[in-house]
């Protein structure tokens, strides 16, 4: 069986995608804004809410059982919670103080361990302090002159949420302190007995990417911005999600990427080549300040070269590659497909927003381009848009299996995916009825196509693609 | 008396069916087909792929096999098959979460009785990995198990820490695969008693788990017990995860709960193989995305797999893994590395297109042989003796410098080698299939060497259950093609050229040459005796300079006399690419003249 392809390449499209933040923070942008590519959606100052470990027996100054945390208890997982809020209650007799268990900050109660008597409350970033004082030597009841005996970091260190940072065992227990956030320790004061941890802040926005309009928003995390335009997949890409003018610098789909043509002109643009771009044109390209690489295809030794290290299994779009490159057809000098070749040059100088985030199985994820149109605004509020093929965000992880295959018929345009034809086009002349032997004795389906250079030539089934979109010669 | 025998495979991308007929010269393959599985969308239903595999088959064997949409059986007048027998491996088989106490004991003793039982193992939970409490929470709520293991402390031993890790899962509270309407089964393997404790930190999730007791997987910490958590997890996957996959509870009733994981499967196989040979074997299923190894090492039966290693969707990283020199070792001549390289990247993101020249199939075996040198390190990486355990030494012993934890797998002990999976089973020439399981696994002694030539193992194994003499004789009549056996001396590093051995075989004696790969053809099948003689220093596998007669048969390939030292090494006479060219010429795996012209450019 051939391969059908099922790579889009879509000339005008409606396209929504989603714009989130990772937690919370302020969303910026109205419904029916018109964005840019580079227009903040909604920004936050904290990475995610850290979180505040309470530990009963610490708390309580006793062993502790799951009867007890059960019995203790007035909250539960998943329960929100205000600082400073009773979430458990002890009292060991009549006689006994009631002894409360306060929640340190807002937030929600991530986890409560039952054998442990640990509660984890996840902080709520934005009501978070820059710093947090621990009062370290009242939590452990030990002088506070003494602090520096028992404390497990010093001034300058760097601590992560939930680390330990001062214990005291005793001949019956042993009490523990935990870092309520990420920072670092500002100051272990003998005075006061307290670890002072101050925040490391950091500024995180989520941009509109795309040329479009904000549909609809997510509160405090983001919006949903869609657009109407030309979408383009590919078939590898590595780098994340750039925008810039498209440059054409082939003369055609099979032609490839011309080095000469890379110039200062290029900075922040996203370059488009024909059938492949040279490891020199790639390095030019990079040194030039061009963010983007749109190509039929390129040798994986110089996508190596520009990664720095071997790739790997998994998912690729987070590597640190100042250079988001989409190999439209594969690895190697191979055409452009001339559908995606027409629209490019028919959009040069115009704004593209390109993601080369690529995902093999499991979930596949294509290399992507898209285009707005020029009257995208307007287009979004024609009636006849529903009539369009819509890339909705939901699409973004493909629910179609990895391959899907395809019978060749008489007539039928075909490419060639494997060496020694790889990436040549023709028609499909006659197919076998029963299998033959190849030059490397496999013994297979076979297919004679009449090659765009007017060779005809047998290829294995296998080793051929059927495109939708094409016609019967 | 049977006469008719359908099996089915259901993999991640294809459904096969192969009928078997009872004819007058005994059991045979009277037909196959392959369509692709339907389990995912549009059709959601493996029924349709499998129905469709059946009509393909009756008008390729004449047979009537369906009645409509329903399977025709031996009850029906005559027509139809008298068994059916089903491996599945559909959905990306059985996905598993384990958990234990520690990682290189009770969490590694937990993965090794989940990927014995067919599973794949999506991750492992110790209480002394590296990620904090929140980042275990978080991870097993991402994932979407179809099970989860729980184990941890002995009989006797740690209840709390036990509990803690349980209720990290509790905490976690995965949501299945399919869906809210299934409840996961939790298998706890540990502590007999924390069952209490266990009980406890579930009691409130009744209506979404469905937990399950069973045989402590490390009752002391001297001793592993695997299969009662093997059993555990197979007869779950029967009758919860199986029949909540679309189309699958009327496939499990078709086949009258006849139904096996297909590793699992192998493994049955495997274990009759390694009974036949009176000792340990090694299988290997080499996937597209990933490779199985399978050992039977003094009677118990051990999995792994390699989930990044594969000849398909995996080639990219096989390449990063392996790196690129070790892959053009292989290749006779002067290769440029860009070809390789595109080549391996492009048949990753077109995973199903063929070789049709000999280099690219060079290329392909290559890789393939890179493919088996990787994951049988990671078998033996996981297939060691228990950790952290007494042993009391003699002096023997300390010189021997073995220490707990040390793998299991001894390659001079390995009496087979049985490999399957498209590039194996299909290779053109019997001698590639020889030549990959050889350099790649590069066995030791004397070793026979096996392939599945119609991916009939899984089905053998099946078949154990129900007649054992019926599947004894598919197994050595249609299943496995023996390719021969290979010789290979072990001992310190000669010149080359220098005799190492003497192999006599009926009386003519041939030799093995240092540095040289040899092939003695044999007529299949024809048996005789075998008197290897090693020279002093060198070991066959019964010891330093002592010799080893035993009766054989031949095989396809004939026998193999490998005198080119483990690990192999390619010597610099004619530079080290002419060597392998020599090699292969000696071997008779590709066309004379296509090495010819390889070496002279």
């Amino acid at each position: 069986m051939a391969l059908l392809s099922t790579v889009k390449i879509l000339e005008k499209t409606r396209i929504e995608k989603e714009r989130r933040l990772p937690t919370p923070g302020e969303v910026i942008v109205e419904v029916g804004d018109v964005v840019q590519p580079d227009t903040v959606i909604a920004n936050t100052e904290f990475i995610k809410g850290n979180p505040y470990v309470i530990d009963l027996r610490s708390e309580l100054k006793r062993p502790i059982d799951m009867d007890l945390v059960d019995s203790i208890l007035l909250k539960k997982e998943g329960d929100s919670v205000k600082a400073q809020e009773v979430i458990a209650r002890y009292q060991k007799n009549f006689w006994s103080p009631i002894i409360e268990v306060k929640s340190p900050c807002d937030g929600v109660i991530e986890y409560i361990s039952r054998v442990n008597g640990q509660i984890v409350i996840r902080e709520d970033p934005r009501s978070a302090k820059p710093l947090s004082i621990v009062a370290a030597a009242s939590r452990l009841d030990i002088p506070p002159r003494m602090l520096r005996m028992f404390t497990r970091v010093k001034e300058g260190d760097f601590v992560n949420e939930g680390q330990i940072i001062a214990a005291a065992s005793g001949p019956t227990r042993v009490d523990f302190v935990y870092a309520p956030m990420s920072g670092v320790v500002e100051k272990i004061c003998t005075m006061s007995g307290t670890i002072t941890i101050s925040r490391v802040i950091k500024h995180v926005e989520v941009m509109a990417y795309l040329m479009g309009v904000v549909k609809s928003i997510i509160p405090h995390y983001g919006a949903v911005v869609e657009t109407v335009g030309s979408y383009i997949q590919g078939m590898f890409g590595i780098g994340y999600e750039v925008s810039g003018e498209l440059m054409l610098l082939s003369d055609g789909s099979d032609q490839p990427l011309s080095e000469e043509g890379i110039n200062d002109d290029v900075r922040g643009k996203i370059l488009v080549g024909g059938s492949f771009a040279s490891l020199e044109a790639v390095e030019k390209a990079r040194e030039k300040g061009a963010v983007g690489l749109i190509v039929g295809g390129m040798d994986q030794k110089s996508m190596v070269s520009v990664l720095g290290q071997e790739m790997r299994a998994g998912i690729t779009g987070y590597e640190e590659s100042d250079l988001t490159i989409i190999l439209l057809e594969g690895f190697g000098e191979i055409p452009m497909s001339q559908d995606a070749w027409n629209i490019l040059s028919k959009n040069d100088g115009k704004v593209a927003s390109i993601n080369g985030t690529t995902q093999i199985r499991a979930g596949v994820i294509r290399p992507e381009i898209i285009i707005a149109a020029d009257d995208f605004d307007k287009a979004l509020k024609d009636p006849s848009i529903e009539k369009l093929p819509f890339i909705s965000k939901e699409e973004y992880v493909e629910s179609l299996p990895p391959v899907v295959f395809a019978e060749v018929q008489k007539g039928v345009r075909v490419r060639c995916t494997r060496p020694p034809y790889f990436g040549m086009w023709g028609v499909v002349e006659d197919v076998s009825p029963t299998p033959e032997k190849l030059e490397s004795e496999i013994v297979t389906e076979i297919v004679t196509v009449k090659l765009d250079d007017g060779r005809v030539v047998k290829v294995p089934e296998a080793n051929l693609e059927v495109f939708p979109e094409k016609g019967f010669d | 008396m049977l006469t008719k025998i359908l099996a089915v495979d259901v993999g991640s991308t294809t459904t096969k069916t192969v009928l078997f007929k009872r004819e007058n010269e005994g059991w045979k393959v009277v037909g196959k087909t392959s369509v692709p599985t339907t389990v995912e969308e549009p059709n959601l239903d493996v029924m349709v792929g499998l129905r469709n595999a059946l009509i393909k088959l009756q008008e390729r064997t004449g047979e009537q096999l369906l009645d409509g949409s329903r399977l025709l059986t031996a009850t029906d007048g005559g027509e139809g098959v008298d068994v059916l027998t089903v491996t599945s491996s559909a959905g990306g088989g059985l996905q598993m979460v384990v958990a234990g106490l520690v990682k290189e004991l009770t969490a590694e003793s937990a993965e090794r009785a989940a990927l014995g039982a067919g599973a794949i193992v999506v991750d492992v939970i110790a209480m002394d990995d590296s990620r904090s409490l929140i980042e275990k929470i978080h991870t097993v709520k991402r994932i979407r198990p179809d099970m989860v293991l729980i184990t941890g402390g002995t009989d006797g031993g740690n209840i709390s820490d036990v509990a803690a890790i349980a209720e990290v899962i509790a905490v976690a509270s995965p949501e299945p695969r399919f869906g809210k309407q299934f409840k996961l089964p939790i298998i706890f393997a540990g502590n007999v008693e924390a069952r209490p404790f266990i009980e406890r930190i579930f009691q409130d999730q009744a209506d979404r788990v469905y937990l399950v007791y069973t045989d402590n997987i490390r009752p002391v910490l001297e001793k592993e017990v695997l299969e009662p958590a093997r059993k555990a997890i197979h007869d779950l996957f029967l009758e919860h995860v199986m029949m909540h996959a679309p189309g699958y509870p009327t496939l499990v009733s078709w086949a009258d709960g006849r139904v096996r994981p297909t590793p699992v499967a192998v493994g049955n196989g495997l274990m009759y193989i390694s009974e036949e040979q009176e000792g340990d074997v090694i299988g290997v299923d080499v996937g597209g995305a990933t490779t199985d190894v399978f050992s039977v090492i003094e009677g118990e039966f051990y999995r792994t797999v390699s989930a990044n290693l594969g000849m398909s969707y995996s080639m990219g990283n096989v390449l990063g893994e392996a790196g690129i020199d070790n892959v053009m070792r292989w290749l006779p001549g002067e290769w440029d590395e860009n070809v390789i390289r595109n080549w391996n990247f492009n048949k990753m993101i077109r995973p199903t297109s063929l070789p049709q020249t000999v280099e690219e199939l060079m290329l392909e075996q290559a890789v393939c042989k890179e493919v088996l040198r990787l994951s049988l390190a990671h078998h033996k990486s996981l297939i060691r003796g228990l950790r952290g355990i007494h042993v009391e030494r003699t002096i023997g012993d300390i010189f021997k410098q073995e220490e707990t934890g040390a793998t299991l797998v001894d390659m001079m002990e390995i009496r087979a080698i049985v490999g399957t999976g498209g590039a194996l089973s299909y290779a053109p020439r019997r001698n590639q299939a020889a030549m990959i399981m050889v350099d790649g696994f590069q066995p030791e002694g004397i070793t026979d060497l096996y392939v599945d030539s119609q991916f009939l193992l899984p089905h053998i194994g099946v078949l154990m259950d129900v007649d054992r003499d019926i599947a004894r004789e598919i197994l050595w009549g249609e299943c496995l093609a023996f390719l021969g056996t290979c010789i290979a001396p072990v001992g310190p590093r000669a010149s080359v050229g220098r005799v190492i051995t003497e192999v006599k075989i009926d009386g003519e004696v041939h030799q093995v040459v240092s540095g040289e790969v040899k092939v003695i053809p044999t007529k299949n099948l024809e048996k005789f005796s075998m008197e290897v003689i090693p020279t002093r220093n060198y070991d066959v596998g019964a010891g330093p300079g002592v010799r080893v007669s035993k009766e054989s048969i031949g095989g396809v390939t004939g026998i193999i006399l490998d005198g080119r030292s483990r690990p192999i090494i390619f010597p610099d006479v004619y530079n080290g690419q002419k060597s392998v060219a020599r090699w292969y010429k000696t071997m008779g795996v590709y066309p004379d003249e296509v090495l010819d012209s390889l070496t002279r450019r």
